[in-house]
């Protein structure tokens, strides 16, 4: 069979309607590629058999024969939804995901679940009790997280997209270190019914994709009002085609900012920062206007987020206690005993630690400095962002302050792990959308890098518009790794 | 900063979970350092005229599911509990 790893979803459908290959077989190919190649990545913690990958969809619609790979935390009815942890062995989905459903309806086979940091809790997909997922582009690095899972696969040709989450970085950090595409949508945009909760102010599914046309089509598909979730947003029930906007061209009269308390923070490794400046250049041939900003609030973003996530996240993680599924521990006294041994032995160290600093910020004597206040710095920053739009189109930050780093090299400095999120969480806490788009590579041409677009809420159009303008005239979307 | 081994204990006993002993120091750094460094939204934290978030409660009608349907989705929920006894769910004893 051709080498089909690398194609886009417009490829591949073209394939199929000339007849060329059939669904069968392209996901029995994507299936071997796994097999080959999954065991020095890691990123699937279970592929499904291809009768049943077949059966699970109807044989029509845009994505008919073209896989893709869901992260752990995303329901599949029928199917074992782990969330990367212990404590939910044995827990089969009752249902779908209502992304899930949508994806099903235009015939997507979901080929398995996708490895990610336990609880969505990680920036390095090292906290997996199904073991670190490892970047495609050197497997001695991680591919970042949470959702290293399902950005890996599709940055390794496994799949042509994925769908990941977001509460904090978790699709843009991995779609940086792995070269790809990374979607966080606006709050509400995409439902969250069936995603398994981390921060329920913050959660949003996210998309991984090798090219913005591709990402845009994905979110044409699961994108919308969905009355099973009241946070999603409203007048959004009609269909929106994300790919309409799609021509090569920036808006007239477009201006970027670019954050340069951001750009130019302390820490941010020259080579990325130099990558960064490449791509402003670009933008600047294509006829945008930069205007320099300073928002000095959203330098509080990773404080504020450290107490909110985690704050939220005690809280949905009460749920999980071993009385109505997943892991129970044996041999326990009581209720109380059979509580606590069972959270302590199902949870790894890391989902512990947060729940920890979670109840901590929300007790008494500690909510009024910690959690009162990061709410107040959350609306603050919100304000300041809102303030900004009405002088640019969109945001141009870093999305890391450094390339993917070797497995195991933050072990000891888990605040220096935590603080990867420092560039990514602000939109996440002011619910705007950000786009992820490799802007080159880095360390002898080795490791890529990525720069990061944010918009006002519901402007992921103009987002993949931009977005795709630099795609159109730079090459890192024709480049892959050799496995 | 400093938070004590007696603090992690009645933490950790907020949060049903268990810290050995031999995890205290370990657990206490780990807890100083990330709540030292959030601390310091208190640098920029002031009240507004604007509310911190707004309140836009959308409701259902509380109305009940019934019929087949539904009991064949209790029917898989049930299945899957570590121990259940008709439509109840057991646990160890309470008190």
């Amino acid at each position: 069979m051709n080498d089909y790893a690398f194609f886009s979803i417009s490829q591949l459908q073209e394939l199929l309607s000339q007849k060329k290959v059939t669904a069968e077989e392209l996901v029995q190919y994507f299936l071997d590629r796994f097999g080959t190649h999954d065991k020095k990545i890691n990123s699937a913690i279970e592929l499904f058999d291809a009768q049943s990958i077949l059966a699970a969809s109807p044989k029509t619609g845009s994505l008919y024969g073209m896989p893709g790979i869901l992260k752990d935390n995303i329901a599949q009815q029928g199917r074992p939804l782990t969330c990367g942890s212990k404590i939910l062995n044995g827990f089969v989905s009752p249902y779908d995901a209502t992304a899930t459903q949508r994806l099903k309806s235009e015939g997507a086979p979901l080929i398995g679940r996708a490895n990610m940091d336990e609880f969505a809790m990680g920036t390095s997909n090292e906290y997996s009790a199904y073991g670190p997922c490892m970047n495609p582009w050197d497997t001695t690095r991680v591919a970042g997280g949470s959702s290293g899972g399902p950005v890996a696969a599709v940055a390794a040709g496994f799949v042509p997209w994925a769908l990941g989450s977001e509460t904090g970085g978790s699709v843009r950090t991995p779609a940086c270190w792995c070269g790809v595409v990374g979607l966080k949508p606006t709050y509400g945009l995409i439902s969250r019914y069936g995603l398994v909760a981390y921060g329920s102010s913050l959660d949003q599914l996210g998309i991984a994709t090798r090219t913005v046309a591709d990402n845009a089509r994905i979110l044409s598909i699961i994108a919308g009002h969905d009355a099973l979730d009241s946070t999603t947003i409203e007048p959004f029930d009609v269909k929106t085609d994300y790919t309409r906007t799609l021509d090569g061209k920036l808006p007239d009269n477009f201006t970027l900012g670019v954050i340069e308390n951001m750009l130019y923070a302390e820490g941010v490794d020259p080579e990325v920062q130099e990558r960064i400046l490449a791509a402003i250049d670009e933008y600047k041939k294509l006829g945008a206007k930069i205007k320099l900003i300073s928002i000095p609030e959203i330098d509080y973003g990773a404080a504020v987020y450290f107490i909110v996530s985690r704050a939220e996240s005690a809280s949905n993680l009460a749920r999980f206690d071993g009385v109505r599924y997943g892991y129970r521990a044996p041999s326990c006294t009581d209720l109380q005993d059979m509580y606590e041994q069972t959270r302590t032995q199902g949870f790894g160290k890391e989902v512990r630690a947060r729940i920890l600093v979670g109840n901590y910020v929300l007790s008494v004597g500690h909510a009024a400095h910690f959690y009162h206040n990061a709410c107040k710095v959350r609306r603050l920053m919100a304000l300041a962002i809102d303030e900004a739009f009405k002088g640019v189109d969109l945001m141009l930050t870093p999305v890391t302050s450094a390339p993917a780093f070797k497995l195991g090299a933050f072990a000891q400095d888990p605040l220096a792990m935590d603080l990867t999120d420092y560039f990514t969480c602000f939109a996440s806490l002011t619910h705007i959308p950000a786009l992820s788009v490799p802007c080159g590579f880095v360390k002898n041409n080795q490791l890529p890098t990525a720069f990061q677009l944010v918009g006002p809420e519901c402007s992921e159009a103009l987002l993949y518009k931009v977005a795709h303008a630099y795609e159109r005239v730079t090459p890192w979307h024709t480049m892959y790794p050799s496995l | 900063m400093n938070i004590t081994h007696e603090e992690i204990k009645k933490l950790a006993k907020l949060s049903r979970l268990i810290v050995h002993d031999d995890e205290l120091d370990q657990v206490c750094e780990h807890l100083t350092s990330v709540l030292t460094y959030a601390a310091r939204v208190q640098e920029i934290a002031r009240d507004i005229a604007e509310p911190i978030a707004i309140f836009d409660p959308r409701l259902r009608p509380d109305k009940a599911h019934t019929g087949e349907g539904m009991q064949l989705i209790a029917q898989k929920i049930l299945q899957q509990a570590p121990q259940q006894q008709e439509r109840l769910f057991v646990v160890p004893k309470i008190l």
